[in-house]
């Protein structure tokens, strides 16, 4: 590797590792674990360095490779103890207001395509609006539309089996 | 409308988005959630950071190449790197034996969310615990606070471990509503097969507690004769001003 890519990567190391680091944590619900997502993240970064984006979009950028990595980690490592524990919480028929309960929406979207679950966390967990999540994704904001709404019915089968 | 995820972590690299300063100053969910990761991100800058970032002398990138689960990656990078995960590593949460595991929710202001390690809490945010016993039968939850306090949240005010509800997991019944004392708080779940004597992890939280707010913030690992499994969560509580 030439000395300018490594420069560039510590750079970014340095930059987004601690928000990086932040996030994955808030996903995978561990420290230890979190700092392996991080690495793993920034290895990605490493493979496609010469695509990294410049200032703001970075984050955006980094953003999406460290919240898929967790999400299949969550999905293959059933990194989830209590994914399936009762909220304290009762909770509302009401899809919207479901929507809101983001440790409810946590647990559908671990049970998502691929597809739609990215940007439904992003959405719904994450609290990005729909550009922001076009901007993290690299789509148009038309797909993120289609994705949010067919991870509203998945949701909506989700909560009818849960109370049949 | 609360403020993404992305704009927070954007704030925190020095991006301004036109009001959310204004937004931060006056939600308490969203206050929580920035203060929550800034702890997160100034413990990786302390800690994980300085071994983990490249080396310039180093021929590649293989600092990166060390997850836990990497078994393959991690023999062959073991030998040119410091080992951070057996060696600087915190003691592992759960840390005797078993997959006897816990999680802690926080309910504000009619908002629940889930309390990671860290996390910022306010006086009057509402704890509760969801367990998995994985076949331990006893429980004690215990916390050391910032002015030193032990208390002994399960059972509540307890002389020891309560029998666990039945079940693979279990909701804990009751709820903590949080005090004013401010600084850290770090709260124990001990899993047994037969009950422990309050008293005996009492004096050891206390032992912490007599470290000062950084000890607590430490993980620690509770000796415990005939402990199951135990693992600890910490969080902060603001000073009041």
């Amino acid at each position: 590797m030439v000395a300018g890519a490594d420069d560039r990567l510590t750079s970014l190391y340095r930059m987004y590792g601690p928000v990086i680091y932040a996030r994955c944590v808030r996903l995978l619900g561990d420290r230890a674990t979190a700092e392996d997502a991080t690495q793993e993240t920034f290895i990605r970064v490493q493979r496609h360095l010469a695509k990294a984006p410049d200032a703001e979009e970075a984050l955006a950028w980094i953003y999406r490779i460290a919240t898929n990595y967790c999400l299949n980690e969550i999905r293959d490592r059933k990194l989830r103890p209590l994914a399936d524990a009762e909220p304290p919480e009762p909770m509302t028929d009401h899809l919207d207001a479901l929507l809101a309960d983001r440790d409810l929406v946590a647990r559908i979207v671990r049970r998502s395509p691929e597809q739609t679950r990215t940007a439904a966390w992003l959405h719904f967990v994450d609290g990005l609006d729909q550009s922001e999540v076009a901007r993290v994704l690299g789509v148009s904001r038309r797909t993120v539309v289609n994705r949010l709404a067919e991870f509203g019915e998945n949701a909506r089968k989700f909560v009818h089996r849960s109370a049949s | 409308m609360h403020l993404s995820a992305l704009t927070l972590d954007a704030m925190a690299l020095g991006s301004e988005t036109p009001g959310a300063r204004e937004h931060l100053a006056g939600c308490a969910r969203c206050r929580g959630d920035f203060e929550s990761a800034a702890a997160l991100r100034e413990h990786f800058s302390a800690q994980i950071l300085p071994r983990t970032q490249p080396r310039k002398a180093r021929p590649s990138w293989l600092v990166f190449a060390m997850p836990a689960f990497a078994v393959a990656v991690a023999v062959a990078v073991v030998a040119l790197r410091p080992r951070p995960h057996v060696v600087a590593a915190p003691p592992p949460e759960l840390a005797i034996k078993g997959d006897a595991t816990w999680q802690v929710f926080a309910n504000r202001n009619g908002q629940t969310f889930t309390v990671h390690d860290g996390a910022r809490l306010e006086p009057g945010d509402r704890i509760r615990f969801a367990v998995i016993p994985d076949g331990a039968h006893y429980l004690l939850v215990a916390s050391i606070d910032g002015a030193g306090t032990v208390s002994i949240y399960y059972p509540f005010g307890g002389s020891e471990s309560a029998a666990l509800p039945a079940g693979d997991r279990s909701l804990l019944p009751g709820s903590i509503v949080l005090d004013a004392a401010p600084g850290p708080e770090r709260m124990f779940a001990i899993f047994s097969d037969e009950p422990v004597v309050a008293d005996q992890v009492a004096d050891q939280l206390r032992a912490i507690g007599a470290g000062g707010a950084d000890a607590i913030r430490e993980p620690h690992a509770l000796t415990i004769a005939n402990a199951r499994a135990q693992t600890s969560t910490v969080f902060e509580k603001p000073v009041q001003r």
